[in-house]
């Protein structure tokens, strides 16, 4: 998915004039996306939806003060929800949610709970990587996107963004090891 | 719970356990309904706060007929040095004492847009236009004491002048901003004590007309005050006039939501949730201040204030002629 379209340089045309049809689009484009961000950082629905929330109440203020993004709204919204997450990290540190249900599973009550408890146990580990390192595990492994978009997405070149998977994969290795396998 | 010598874990381990995180519950329908319906409530907020700025920008005092009436000058000064040619001295001369309700009024106002577009210089123009200011109050001074009620469209000319001496101020480095408006406090003083007198014995027809000046006057001059107590203030405060039509401060606080999660109990000052904050790590926007943690539930930036730019809509009307290309001055042709 090319990042910043024409398209999106109308929607962000409209947004400026806070126009609702086009605010609206935009919310609908990219709130499902950024709600799966936040949710597999997170590990809470309830907080996905906050931060969801915040992320594009953050964005009307930006743009009612003039400080609204030029170009490059996908990778702007993302940038605040992540923010937004890496804020509540800190405010947080131990959380580790075990209230997800998930319906339709086939998994035993213990493996469902083995499974929130990797899954925190990843969630904290990627919060111990840098904030470059974050992103990019998360646009790469949790987002699905290709090393192109990242790069475009976080200003850098392909081949930074290699070195960067790289580097963070080799992080997440160490910390991993050093806690007890579950 | 750590190994002292922890074998690595593979990469494909690694990759698997992300993996995991991949799987997302899907979204609650009304949660995300009703996230939408506050966003474009909150939107909606935000348009009300900026229509107003769209009103006033049109209307206002930092209004469109600047550009026009300063190309419109070139016009005016070639057909005045033709008249002069043709011996028309003697009228421009006698037509320097002429109120609005005289045959050759409106030769005195050809005159002043000639000097205008005459002055090399901002600063000059702003002089010429300060001059042009106190013409109009003496105007009106003579004909209120003839019991004469002054033509509203002098009182429109009176502001567009002075409008137009802040924008050419606004774009002004110091010192000259500074003389610039230490002279413009100096005549918006004389003529709000000229205004004060004339409302001391005015007629119920003409007080009114007295009344709005005089607000006008004093907005003005509580602008150059703050103007001379903090330049930097002044430009900035100009440009957003010239942005969104009205002051920065004027624009209200949407309601903020008090969402659980993110924007309470956020007193740290180390939020990194806006663009630009912190790492840069793309084209985020500068500043990346917390913008909630200061601001939140603080409403004293009400669309009520009245900003020395943004003052009140009845205020700022000003005639519907008042700033139409080359109209406001339609008294003038």
């Amino acid at each position: 998915m090319k990042v910043n379209t024409p398209s999106e340089q109308a929607l962000l045309k409209g947004a400026l004039r806070f126009d609702k049809a086009t605010l609206a689009k935009i919310y609908d484009l990219y709130s499902p996306e950024l709600y799966r961000y936040a949710v597999r950082f997170l590990g809470d629905p309830s907080l996905a939806e906050d931060c969801v929330a915040d992320t594009f109440s953050r964005f009307l203020k930006a743009l009612s003060s003039g400080r609204g993004p030029q170009d490059h709204l996908r990778a702007y919204l993302y940038r605040i929800a992540h923010n937004l997450i890496v804020d509540y990290y800190r405010r947080a540190p131990d959380i580790v949610e075990l209230k997800e249900t998930h319906p339709g599973t086939d998994n035993t009550p213990e493996q469902e709970a083995n499974l929130r408890m990797r899954q925190a146990q990843m969630r904290k580990a990627i919060q111990q990587l840098t904030p470059d390192q974050q992103k990019v595990i998360a646009f790469k492994y949790l987002q699905g996107w290709k090393n192109e978009e990242i790069a475009q997405t976080l200003n850098k070149p392909v081949g930074a963004i290699k070195s960067l998977q790289h580097r963070a994969l080799a992080s997440l290795q160490r910390i991993l090891s050093k806690e007890k396998s579950l | 719970m750590s190994d002292k010598n922890p074998k690595p874990m593979p990469e494909s381990m690694i990759e698997h356990r992300l993996e995991e995180l991949k799987d997302v519950p899907e979204r609650n329908p009304l949660q995300a309904a009703s996230g939408r319906a506050r966003f474009l409530k909150e939107a909606a907020e935000y348009q009300q706060a900026v229509s107003p700025g769209k009103q006033v920008r049109q209307r206002g005092w930092i209004f469109p007929i600047r550009k026009e009436k300063f190309a419109m000058n070139a016009l005016v000064s070639l057909i005045l040095a033709a008249s002069l040619l043709l011996g028309g001295s003697v009228t421009v001369a006698a037509a320097q004492d002429d109120l609005p309700n005289q045959p050759l009024y409106q030769v005195k106002l050809w005159t002043e847009d000639a000097a205008l577009a005459l002055a090399g210089t901002p600063q000059k123009q702003a002089t010429v236009l300060m001059n042009m200011a106190q013409r109009r109050v003496e105007e009106m001074a003579a004909l209120a004491e003839m019991g004469i009620t002054p033509p509203a469209q002098v009182r429109e000319q009176l502001e567009q002048d002075l409008n137009q001496t802040f924008t050419l101020a606004s774009n002004m480095e110091e010192p000259a901003l500074e003389q610039t408006l230490l002279q413009l406090r100096d005549h918006l003083q004389t003529q709000d004590r000229i205004m004060e007198q004339l409302q001391t014995h005015a007629d119920s027809t003409t007080e009114p007309l007295l009344t709005q000046t005089r607000q006008m006057l004093q907005t003005r001059l509580r602008l150059v005050n703050e103007g001379l107590a903090d330049p930097q203030g002044f430009h900035h405060m100009m440009e957003n006039q010239m942005r969104y039509g009205q002051d920065e401060e004027a624009t209200p606080e949407p309601n903020q939501q008090g969402e659980p999660g993110f924007h309470q109990n956020d007193q740290s000052g180390q939020s990194t949730n806006e663009p630009g904050a912190g790492n840069k790590t793309g084209g985020g926007t500068p500043g990346g201040q917390n913008s909630d943690g200061s601001q939140n539930g603080n409403g004293d930036n009400g669309a009520g204030n009245q900003t020395p730019g943004g003052q009140n809509p009845e205020h700022m009307q000003g005639g519907q002629g008042g700033n139409c290309p080359g109209g406001c001055g339609g008294n003038k042709k």
